[in-house]
């Protein structure tokens, strides 16, 4: 071994040597990482400024039976037979336009997409049928859509009397 | 290395004259013309105040009145309340009185829209066409009063309430939505057309409701020049809530007109008639002597409809049809007692003598002079009225059915029982008239074997097993829910038949629809399904019976 | 006192107040404003921070214009432009829902030569995505992808994805209906992504749908992340470009060593480093005679350089003084394009993307996944790994040259294919997306 100077305070073994360039260079990988990881969280938005996705839309007198009644800033119609309830995006699956009411159900200005009368696609590059979403009556009467919930077509809300 | 010495200074300079085009075509601006033009004009005339004003972009700035508006226009129109400027040439011209309304306060744009932020000609005219406010003109400025001066209007814009008027006591607002002035649902929404569509389109639509779209029910009305430019006025007013109202008072204007209720008034032959004078009737029906030409003639109505049937069909008419256009209008029951009362007192039709003369007077309407389906009133109904001329479906059909329609009417279609004009005898008479003149029967048709009850009960298996064959063979023109708008329909004459008018097939047999699945329609776009075995077949009959709720499906009918 | 004697290397210790402008002259630049010598010429070049990315001295055939038709050149150049008129434009920009258009009006209508300089950076986007575009292309097709030259064709492939997401996060904020339906349309396709795509999405738009939120967040990427990203990758494309020797060029038969006294002897290319010593003028190491004739030096292609300065610069300064010429008469004639307010509850019929995603937008209206994500996924892919598929040596720097006749005739068909798309999207497809003829 070569001959070392000593000084005071310098780190001689290599494996201290080593085990705190690790322990540096784990440290501020774990904060790069962290700080990656933390920006991540900033950017993603916990708070939204668009229309709400838990939509009122009135009581159910409002709505006469065997009539679609269209809601275009939530981007839904909402339709009344008797007594059952349904809500129907008019957001086309294909690529988000929204959909126009027609005689035989729902047709996409955008690229053709065709749909009938329960959203399912009968032609066009739409990969799937509109969505079908939940509504909830609220204790004080009024019906609600929950745009997150997405139920299987042909699910209905129900109203006793 | 020569050229490449020469190309660089070239190069060089070219920048420069390119950078003076960029500079002369951004300074040379009309608006520092016309304020230059102004200025000698004005020292021409006397009065050295206007040459005083300096040479800048003139800005009215409104803001904290309704939605914040930059109005330029003055940067040209200088002269716009200098009254030395009366017979100047426009765009130094002084504007007519407007008092008190003043430019400082309002701007252009309220008034006259366009481009206010614009600094030429013509984007500040809006001639742009992506620009969605074109400049208003002449009388259509006047939809713009609405916009601060609620109905009722002033009195100076003339075009603007006689728009409304129109809009009012006529069927316009049986079919179409205005929140706070309206209820129809037929027609589009058009409680802020106003903010959407320019006044040019609304003049075409008034005048050809097909020129932009491939299907519509609006009908092709007959108005005047003048009515369609002041109803486009009234139209372009409709700009959902205006500065005239908050929000306060407008929901509550809203909501009071939601909960309004028809006013009762006496069941009175003279009420009647005022109602029905009131309300525009003859935009679409003949009456009297005035005829609107798209609806069915009501000046003998007591002779082929009860009252009845009147009160229902005017509280929905699609409960007798369900493809008639007819709004339903926002009536009382007394109401609609009164009109039934008027309408069904009008018996005045006396039968002429010959076949001839009658078709001539009940039949032309709907059936067409030549018989071929297409009288005036013909594009506004569905079923279209039957074409005489087609032979190949007179050749096969059997008169009795012929004379029935004729005496008992079609339910479901606008045809009406005629029996009590037409007696037994007159039908028949009738018809071997519309043969002889438009059908005759030249072939002999194949005898048919239909027998004569529905062997397969009805039941959801029957209807399960009904729908499965439906939806993969005759939905093409019947549609998925077999109201008859199948993606083929749009393309066939007669249209496919609408399996869910439950007035038209309550008083069909089993057996009539079952000949018609395997016979087909002859003389209609439906062939014989022959094809499939009997079994299935009746299984059709049954789903039919379930879309229409009729037979024995009648008390599933919801209403 | 003459221009000369200004600048002429002046005696630093002389502190009289006539040697000050001198002085000063010669703190600000190390270098005459006018070399007349080569080592003069040599020092403006190296010795200034802002050319010193050239090297002193460039090859010939770099300023051909046919080598490279200076496409790389063009496109920073028009990077240049973009950024000097989109910071003129921040000035009266707002990236609010409210205002934008307003102001995109008042640019119009308000500002002195706003039209133009918006319509300037208008054309000068789609001029650098086709500049770029075409760059690619031409490297490609010059085989100067090649070894060891890999890295920075990755870092171009990314130049160019930074390029086509520049131009798509510029796109929104005008908010009109173009834009804001094309960007509907496009985070749409990103969404189909597998696993992450409606993160990505979400990110992207900070909601669930195109909104204010959208408009702010592509206007911090438009205006700080990703023009710092692109000029700091540029930054390193052009280092690698020095590193690497400059351009790519043809390999030439192996250098002949000279040693005095024996025959000069063809050596391989494979020889060690310190063995291969190939004869240049300027670099002689043995003591040689001096008689009036030419040295024996055998590499005359390789040899044929000039100065940076002026030759290399003037041809750049051309290069921009054309471009600008080209684009501002573009920008006088042509106006920018805006459409109607954005209306988030009416799509105009068709909505089209930007005219570089047309392709995509063609392949997405047969499937979304498909078109959108998986084959330009593996196009990128294929692009990323392209330079090391190339493993045989020889073709750098040479169009279309045979011994990669395979790979260049397979780029050809692909671009093509994609200029077809393209093409069918933006000319043949109308409402509802369905074919038509356009006269």
């Amino acid at each position: 071994m070569t001959t070392t100077t000593h000084h005071p305070g310098a780190i001689e073994s290599p494996e201290r040597r080593h085990f705190f360039g690790w322990l540096t260079g784990g440290a501020l990988a774990v904060y790069a990482a962290s700080t990656a990881a933390l920006s991540f969280l900033f950017l993603r938005p916990r708070v939204t400024y668009g229309p709400p996705t838990r939509v009122p839309i009135g009581k159910p007198e409002a709505f006469a039976s065997g009539n679609q009644v269209v809601f275009p800033e939530a981007k839904l119609v909402v339709r009344r037979q008797d007594s059952r309830f349904a809500a129907i995006s008019t957001v086309c699956t294909h690529l988000g336009c929204i959909v126009n009411p027609s005689d035989t159900g729902f047709d996409c200005p955008c690229h053709g997409s065709t749909y009938d009368d329960r959203g399912q696609v009968t032609g066009g590059p739409a990969p799937r049928g509109l969505a079908w979403y939940r509504i909830v009556q609220l204790p004080n009467g009024e019906l609600v859509v929950d745009k997150h919930d997405v139920v299987e077509a042909d699910t209905f809300l129900e109203l006793r009397a | 290395m020569k050229t490449q010495k020469l190309i660089l200074p070239v190069a060089a300079l070219l920048v420069l004259v390119i950078l003076g085009v960029t500079v002369a075509r951004s300074t040379v601006e009309d608006w520092r013309k016309y304020q230059e033009q102004y200025a000698e004009l004005s020292m021409a005339k006397g009065g050295a105040a206007g040459a005083l004003q300096p040479i800048e972009v003139k800005q009215d700035r409104l803001l904290g009145f309704g939605d914040d508006r930059i109005d330029r226009c003055r940067s040209c129109h200088v002269a716009v309340d200098d009254p030395r400027f009366v017979d100047g040439k426009e765009p130094l011209k002084t504007h007519p009185s407007i008092a008190p309304h003043t430019f400082n306060l309002l701007g252009c744009t309220v008034c006259h829209e366009g481009d206010g932020r614009a600094t030429t000609a013509d984007l500040a005219h809006g001639k742009d066409k992506f620009w969605v406010e074109p400049l208003l003109t002449g009388q259509f400025i006047e939809a713009s009063c609405a916009r601060c001066h609620p109905a009722p209007y002033p009195a100076e814009a003339k075009h603007l309430r006689r728009g409304r008027e129109l809009f009012e006591h006529n069927p316009c607002v049986g079919c179409h939505l205005v929140q706070g002035l309206s209820r129809g649902t037929l027609g589009i929404e058009l409680t802020d057309v106003g903010l959407k569509r320019d006044v040019e389109f609304f003049r075409k639509k008034l005048t050809k409701p097909l020129f932009d779209v491939a299907s519509t029910v609006m009908p092709r009305l007959k108005l005047s020049e003048q009515d369609k430019d002041d109803l486009a006025t009234f139209l372009k007013s409709l700009k959902g809530r205006v500065l005239a109202e908050d929000p306060m008072s407008y929901r509550a204007r809203l909501k009071a007109f939601d909960n309004a209720q028809p006013p009762e008034v006496e069941v009175a032959v003279e009420i009647g008639k005022k109602e029905v004078e009131s309300r525009g009737c003859v935009m679409c029906h003949r009456l009297g002597d005035k005829d609107g030409e798209r609806a069915p003639d009501l000046s003998f109505l007591g002779q082929i409809r009860e009252p009845a049937y009147v009160e229902a069909h005017l509280a929905e008419p699609r409960q007798h049809a369900p493809d008639s256009i007819m709004p339903a209008f926002w009536m009382s029951p007394s109401e609609r007692k009164a009109v039934a009362a008027y309408l069904t007192s009008l018996q005045g039709f006396v039968k002429p003598a010959t076949p001839a003369e009658q078709y001539k007077l009940m039949c032309i309407r709907c059936h067409g002079e030549k018989g071929d389906g297409n009288g005036p009133v013909a594009e506004s109904l569905l079923p279209r009225p039957r074409v005489f001329t087609n032979a190949r479906f007179f050749n096969w059909l059997p008169d009795q059915r012929a004379y029935n329609a004729i005496r008992n009417g079609v339910p479901g279609t606008a045809m009406p029982a005629f029996g009590r004009i037409l007696g037994d005898e007159d039908a028949k008479a009738m018809f071997a008239w519309i043969r002889a003149t438009f059908a005759p029967q030249k072939e002999p048709i194949p005898p048919r074997t239909v027998p004569d009850r529905n062997p397969v009960a009805y039941g959801p298996d029957s209807v399960q097993r009904g729908r499965r064959i439906f939806q993969e063979r005759c939905y093409g023109c019947h549609g998925r829910i077999g109201n008859g708008k199948g993606p083929n329909a749009p393309e066939m004459l007669p249209r496919p038949r609408n399996l869910t008018n439950h007035n038209f097939f309550t008083p069909l047999p089993d057996t009539r629809l079952f000949e018609s699945i395997t016979y087909g329609v002859v003389g209609t776009g439906m062939p014989p399904w022959d094809v499939f075995p009997d079994d299935q077949r009746w299984d059709l009959v049954n789903y039919v019976r379930s879309l229409s709720s009729s037979g024995p499906a009648a008390s599933e009918r919801r209403k | 006192m003459s221009i000369h004697q200004v600048v002429a290397p002046a005696n630093q210790d002389d502190s009289s107040l006539r040697a000050l402008p001198q002085r000063v002259y010669r703190a600000l630049f190390r270098s005459p404003a006018i070399p007349r010598t080569e080592l003069d010429r040599s020092q403006s070049v190296s010795a200034n921070f802002f050319f010193h990315i050239h090297s002193a001295k460039v090859q010939e055939r770099t300023l051909k214009f046919r080598t490279t038709m200076g496409l790389g050149l063009l496109s920073l150049f028009t990077f240049a432009i973009l950024v000097v008129t989109g910071v003129l434009l921040m000035f009266y920009y707002v990236p609010a829902p409210e205002q934008a258009y307003q102001r995109m009006l008042d640019l119009r209508g308000a500002v002195v030569f706003g039209g133009f300089l918006r319509a300037l950076h208008r054309w000068s986007a789609h001029a650098m995505v086709a500049l770029v575009l075409l760059h690619l292309c031409r490297v490609f097709l010059t085989g100067a992808h090649k070894a060891p030259r890999e890295f920075n064709w990755v870092i171009g492939v990314f130049l160019l994805l930074i390029t086509l997401f520049l131009s798509f996060t510029g796109y929104l904020l005008p908010w009109d209906q173009l834009a804001y339906w094309a960007i509907t349309v496009g985070t749409s396709i990103a969404s189909y992504a597998p696993v992450v795509g409606q993160q990505i999405r979400f990110m992207l738009l900070g909601d669930d749908a195109v909104g204010r939120e959208a408009l702010l967040r592509f206007y911090v990427l438009h205006v700080a992340v990703l023009p710092g990203l692109l000029t700091t990758l540029v930054g390193v494309h052009f280092w690698r470009i020095r590193k690497d020797g400059g351009l790519a060029r043809p390999r030439l038969p192996p250098p002949e060593v000279f040693v005095p006294g024996t025959k000069p002897v063809a050596q391989s290319p494979d020889a060690p480093a310190h063995d291969r010593f190939p004869l240049k003028p300027g670099k002689t190491y043995g003591l040689m005679c001096l008689v009036p004739a030419r040295s024996p030096n055998t590499e005359t292609e390789q040899e044929k350089t000039v100065q940076s300065w002026p030759a290399a610069l003037s041809r750049e300064l051309l290069l921009f003084l054309l471009l600008l010429a080209a684009l501002c008469l573009v920008a006088i004639y042509f106006h920018a394009p805006l459409e109607e307010p954005a209306n988030p509850l009416h799509p105009p019929n068709p909505a089209k993307a930007p005219w570089y995603f047309l392709g995509l937008q063609e392949m997405v209206s047969y499937s979304a996944f498909w078109g959108g994500i998986g084959i330009p996924g593996l196009l990128v892919l294929l692009a990323l790994v392209a330079p090391f598929l190339e493993r045989k040596k020889g073709g750098e720097g040479v169009w279309m040259d045979h011994s990669r006749a395979a790979a260049n005739w397979t780029f050809l068909i692909l671009m093509g294919v994609l200029g077809f798309l393209t093409l069918i999207g933006s000319v043949f497809r109308g409402e509802n997306w369905a074919l038509m003829v356009p006269w």
